[in-house]
């Protein structure tokens, strides 16, 4: 048992003292507030270029309209009311004479145009624009299948009224702008056409506000509070920062120990230490000391992130049995990925050869981070439900939705608990008979097939 | 119980190759014993075996009394690797106390200083390991295996790569270690080392114990079957010497060997008709020459015949 204990003091106090860790102390605030900061100075940057785009006008009648809703916009609509400051790109409409012949060549020609930068993007609007008039049972069929065909974007030559062309079709204020503002226009005329006043179904159609709110809870001292507007950080945020935060400590307090094995084997230090203790030992002792790693980058974070919710007065945000639940699902974390990082380890002769093995080690920790969206969107689904009771993924997400608003079933926790302590201690007797041949192993490096056979034979 | 090592028929297979097979072999108490053998005949893997770092597929072996199935005397014992495995960024004072707590035993600093000194490092004590030459980490790496007095010492090849003023210096070292009363089991290329150092010489080809004894009585074995001559002018003068099996040619020093029931007279006197002879010495063979005669190129095409025979004499 002291023997362990040594091998954790000896493997705490080298990787404290790594570059690696003070990167990875250093890294997650950095990549947290930077993110917040980035988008906060972008924000307030704005975007102030000059966005030109041609329009091939075949109705003949919207072309005027267009370029006046544009000027007016680019006179008063892009500033910041307070400081006065431009904040939004400058539209320039460039008109497209709308002839017929070789319509093909026209879009190719604008297109490299857009290509070389002299336009931002081209938009084509077609006279059908004006066809669709609302009858007594077509209307809401009729518009939602058109809608969804623009949004779409599909189909570029036949059916759709509007063909909004461009290589950064990610930006999305534009065409929506566009999309609005003839739509505008159409309406107008439609009204008009059917002889209605546009005031009176302006009116008709004023658009009814939803606020989305949570819970209604009961306050300690026994009153109901109010439901709160739902807010993005106890929502969204938490959830997401709780996950990163599982991430960054697995990364700094598992990925070492790959590294940590292949330095012993290469330097032959391996048969020392197995000269005075088991190879089961000298895992455990690396296993310890590298959670301890982790518990000391957390304390590191949780200070500092304590005193920053302190100074906001945000400290209720803080939940001790999310804390809690957070601790096992770490430990227990770092003892499976860190078992299968040692065995990998152990197979390996060079660094190049840790390369490919870090990827399927990894590969469970990475999923967690690219069901982010699936996650957030659906945290009780049957697929969240899933990969939150799947033992190489539970610790990431069962920690995630447990920091969710949804309340995750009061069982479902504790399964996730124990199929990751079960899984954890396979892995751990696997990965001990493994890491026992691998580290005396020289040369070759051995096959996936030669290490399972090791693990089950030992 | 006197003896330190017992092995008792032991093999070991890796895949297809078998790297020691049915071996025995008792080291008595305090004595130094020496394991030669050409490259990759077993050596390492015998001293693994000893060391528990390998486990045997057949046989049964106990150290300082200990069975084989536990790690219980691995404190007791010290263990030096063939090749020289240190932390190259641990400080020598970390790194020796840190080797010094796998042995359940703590060390001072002023402790390790003293040992420094002994072995000419004083002042490295602050210095990491990756900031010392080679011979310097070999001398810092034997200390790891005697700071917590082990009982029984197994050196890998503990010279090798050393000058020669390191060498007596770790030589000595090693001495002190058997004075003390430790058991000292070091395996070498050296055969001039191995014969002044060992009470006993044991020599493993192809996995298979050859040679296991005093110097002596090895060299017993073999008889008086060596000439070594100095003559004046050139090498010619040893073709076709009568009752001469081999020539072994050191430029200033030949070395005559016998045919089995060969007279040395006649030979001398052949040598007197051809040529001055201003050495000439009966002599039992060195364990060098006895080295080259089991694992050399001529013995190498009949090995498997020969060692089984070797084994046979015992």
């Amino acid at each position: 048992m002291s023997k362990i204990w040594s091998v954790a003091l000896r493997e705490y106090r080298v990787n404290v003292r790594s570059k690696g860790f003070l990167v990875g102390v250093i890294l997650m605030p950095v990549f947290m507030g930077g993110g917040i900061g980035l988008q906060a100075l972008m924000e307030k940057r704005g975007d102030t270029s000059i966005k030109t785009v041609a329009v091939i006008d075949r109705t003949g009648e919207l072309f005027d309209s267009l370029l006046e809703a544009a000027e007016r916009r680019n006179k008063s609509e892009i500033f910041d009311s307070k400081t006065g400051k431009q904040k939004e790109p400058t539209y320039v409409l460039v008109k497209e004479e709308a002839t017929a012949e070789d319509a093909a060549g026209r879009r190719l020609a604008l297109s490299d145009k857009v290509r070389d930068g002299s336009l931002f993007a081209f938009v084509e609007i077609e006279p059908s624009v004006f066809e669709h008039m609302p009858g007594p049972t077509s209307t809401d069929a009729g518009i939602s299948r058109r809608a969804t065909k623009l949004n779409a974007g599909g189909d570029a030559v036949s059916g759709c009224d509007i063909r909004y062309y461009s290589n950064q079709n990610t930006y999305r204020d534009l065409p929506e702008w566009l999309h609005y503002t003839i739509a505008e226009r159409v309406k107008a005329a439609r009204f008009a056409k059917a002889g209605l006043d546009p005031n009176v179904v302006w009116g008709a159609l004023a658009p009814v506000s939803i606020d989305r709110l949570g819970l209604i809870t009961r306050a300690e001292s026994g009153e109901i509070k109010e439901a709160e507007e739902a807010n993005i950080a106890s929502s969204f945020l938490i959830p997401f920062f709780v996950l990163m935060l599982m991430f960054m400590l697995l990364m700094v307090g598992t990925q070492p120990l790959i590294h940590g094995v292949l330095e012993e084997k290469m330097q032959r230090i391996s048969e020392v230490l197995l000269g005075s203790m088991r190879p089961f030992e000298l895992m455990m002792g690396k296993l310890v000391g590298h959670t301890i790693v982790a518990m000391t980058l957390l304390a590191i974070w949780g200070l500092g992130g304590f005193a920053l919710l302190r100074y906001n007065d945000m400290t209720h945000l803080i939940e001790l049995r999310l804390a809690g639940w957070f601790l096992f699902f770490l430990t227990i974390a770092v003892f499976m990925y860190g078992s299968l990082f040692l065995a990998a380890g152990s197979c390996c002769n060079d660094i190049k050869e840790t390369q490919s093995l870090i990827m399927p080690v990894m590969f469970p920790m990475i999923i967690p981070m690219m069901m982010i969206p699936l996650l957030i969107r659906d945290p009780s689904g049957q697929i969240a439900t899933f990969f939150s009771l799947f033992p190489l993924t539970a610790p990431m997400i069962m920690t995630m939705r447990l920091a969710m608003e949804v309340p995750v079933p009061w069982w479902q926790a504790p399964v996730a608990l124990v199929s990751c302590v079960l899984m954890t201690m396979l892995c751990v007797w696997a990965a001990g008979r493994v890491f026992r041949v691998g580290l005396l192993m020289q040369g070759k490096p051995p096959k996936l097939a030669d290490i399972m056979k090791w693990a089950i034979r030992g | 119980m006197s003896e330190a090592v017992v092995i008792d028929d032991v093999t070991k297979t890796f895949g297809s190759t078998t790297a020691v097979s049915a071996l025995s072999l008792a080291v008595p108490r305090g004595s130094v014993y020496g394991f030669i053998g050409p490259n990759g005949s077993g050596k390492s893997t015998t001293l693994r075996m000893i060391m528990r770092i390998f486990h045997p597929d057949r046989g049964r072996s106990s150290v300082l009394g200990a069975d084989a199935t536990g790690a219980a005397a691995s404190d007791r014992v010290g263990y030096l690797p063939e090749e020289r495995g240190l932390y190259r960024k641990m400080k020598v004072y970390d790194l020796l106390k840190f080797y010094a707590e796998l042995k359940s035993k703590r060390v001072t600093n002023a402790e390790i200083d003293r040992w420094l000194n002994r072995i000419d490092l004083a002042g490295v004590g602050p210095k990491p390991v990756e900031a010392m030459s080679k011979g310097m980490a070999q001398k810092v790496q034997f200390l790891t295996t005697v700071l917590h007095e082990p009982e029984l010492l197994i050196l890998d090849e503990p010279f090798s790569g050393l000058d020669p003023v390191n060498m007596e210096v770790l030589k000595d070292a090693i001495l002190e270690q058997r004075k003390r009363g430790a058991t000292i089991i070091f395996s070498t290329h050296d055969m001039d080392v191995a014969e002044k150092m060992c009470d006993f010489i044991f020599m493993i080809f192809k996995g298979k114990k050859v040679l296991d004894g005093t110097l002596a009585s090895i060299q017993d074995r073999y008889g008086r079957d060596t000439i070594r001559v100095r003559v004046e002018g050139n090498g010619i003068a040893f073709d076709q010497l009568p009752g001469v099996e081999r020539v072994n040619d050191f430029g200033q020093l030949q070395e005559l060997r016998m045919t089995p029931g060969g007279d040395a007279q006649a030979v001398l006197a052949a040598l007197v008709a051809r040529s001055r002879v201003s050495h000439f010495e009966i002599a039992k063979p060195t364990l060098h020459d006895i080295f080259v005669r089991i694992a050399g190129p001529a013995a190498e095409t009949a090995a498997g015949a020969s060692a089984a025979g070797e084994v046979k004499h015992e």
